[in-house]
């Protein structure tokens, strides 16, 4: 990739597998790490309106943007997909485009 | 007569109302189905179908989630949390929160488009920081050239999750194979973020007596229009449900958003906007 910082991964199982970019297990633990802590976090914000089935999140903060959806059909071939941008905060809504493509 | 002083506090007071009626425009013009506004983790307004306890559960954990990301020092922006009934966008731009709910996905956009130009449309007179509410580019992966060949051929395992047991009431499982690794995990909850934990220094012996020389004054304030007793009861209720127990103080940041919260309670709009500005000169004894 030209541009170094932004890596995409797919979960497949209980396993994170990168798919462009940086993909050393480093960025694919703290892929995995913070996913994990937003999604969590996710669902909590779900759950007080009623909506207990999460299907995307993206964000972005200080240290980057973050994004990952799950898969909608059993088509797709993982179970989760995700992008992660360092230091570079985007759009949530082109970081979640980003999850489709 | 009013004085000087007394106009500017009634126009802080109607800038206030000015931002929730602008929002409600927003909100109209975007066909949002709700908005939510947060002031230093203060409920400001809700203009949602949601009901008294979902909306107070909402900012509870929406400030849950601001915290996680200030308490790792990487402060959050945006966020965009989507589910398979509706959708959320949270704009953090300190000290506000503004959550937009909107249905469809592929909105998202153009919600996001609409948020940004809100806040910078108020960034001054909210004092929001200008970086804060400054667009965010887009990212582009077609600009990326992505070279998968790079790529070796490792995974990473990630740590087992809990899966969370579906609501009661939820129906049955759909005939669509639902991943087994992207279900929801429990992650060891953030403690709520309103009350900063308090330290054992003096400061904090200090901030509570300045968070009890408050809630007296805001007291008064209240007790103009109802009882003493039903003042401090709705005081009281209004800490419980941002899960603020009687031991502990809120920060000075959070006095006005705290009162301006219990002020528009009152449902006489000339009583009303004279509490707000009796507020603002009562929060200023202790931002001064």
């Amino acid at each position: 990739m030209t541009n170094r910082k932004v890596s995409l991964f797919e979960v497949k199982g209980d396993r994170v597998v990168g798919t462009a970019g940086d993909s050393s297990e480093e960025t694919r633990s703290r892929f995995a790490r913070e996913a994990e802590g937003l999604q969590a976090r996710a669902y909590q914000v779900g759950l007080a309106i009623g909506m207990s089935s999460l299907s995307c999140s993206a964000v972005a903060c200080g240290s980057g943007s973050l994004a990952f959806r799950f898969a909608r059909t059993s088509a797709e071939e993982f179970d989760a997909r995700g992008v992660l941008v360092d230091e570079e905060q985007f759009s949530v809504s082109s970081l979640h485009k980003a999850t489709e493509s | 007569m009013m004085s000087e002083a007394e106009v500017q506090k009634e126009g802080e007071a109607s800038s206030y109302n000015a931002l929730i009626k602008a929002l409600q425009m927003v909100k109209r013009l975007k066909r949002l189905e709700g908005t939510v506004l947060i002031h230093e983790g203060i409920l400001m307004s809700a203009d949602t179908l949601l009901n008294e306890r979902q909306v107070k559960e909402f900012v509870r954990e929406v400030n849950a989630l601001v915290a996680q990301y200030r308490n790792g020092s990487r402060p959050l922006s945006r966020a965009l949390l989507g589910f398979d009934g509706g959708n959320v966008m949270i704009f953090h731009a300190a000290p506000f929160t503004m959550c937009l709910l909107f249905g469809n996905l592929e909105d998202a956009e153009s919600v996001e488009k609409a948020g940004e130009e809100f806040l910078k449309k108020w960034a001054s007179s909210l004092r929001l920081d200008s970086t804060a509410v400054s667009p965010l580019d887009d990212l582009d992966l077609q600009d990326d050239s992505t070279d998968v060949s790079e790529v070796p051929d490792e995974t990473i395992k990630i740590q087992p999750v809990v899966k969370i047991d579906p609501e009661p009431e939820a129906a049955p499982a759909p005939a669509v194979v639902q991943p087994t690794a992207a279900q929801p995990t429990v992650v060891p909850a953030a403690p709520a973020p309103v009350p900063e934990p308090a330290a054992e220094a003096p400061a904090a012996v200090d901030a509570e007596k300045v968070w009890k020389a408050f809630r007296e004054k805001t007291e008064n304030l209240l007790s103009k229009v109802l009882g003493r007793a039903q003042a401090k009861k709705m005081i009281s209720r209004e800490l419980q449900s941002m899960g603020v127990g009687e031991e502990e103080a809120l920060r000075v940041p959070q006095f006005r958003p705290f009162g301006t919260h219990l002020v528009s309670k009152v449902k006489d709009r000339t009583t009303r906007k004279q509490l707000e500005a009796e507020l603002l000169s009562i929060v200023d004894q202790f931002t001064k």
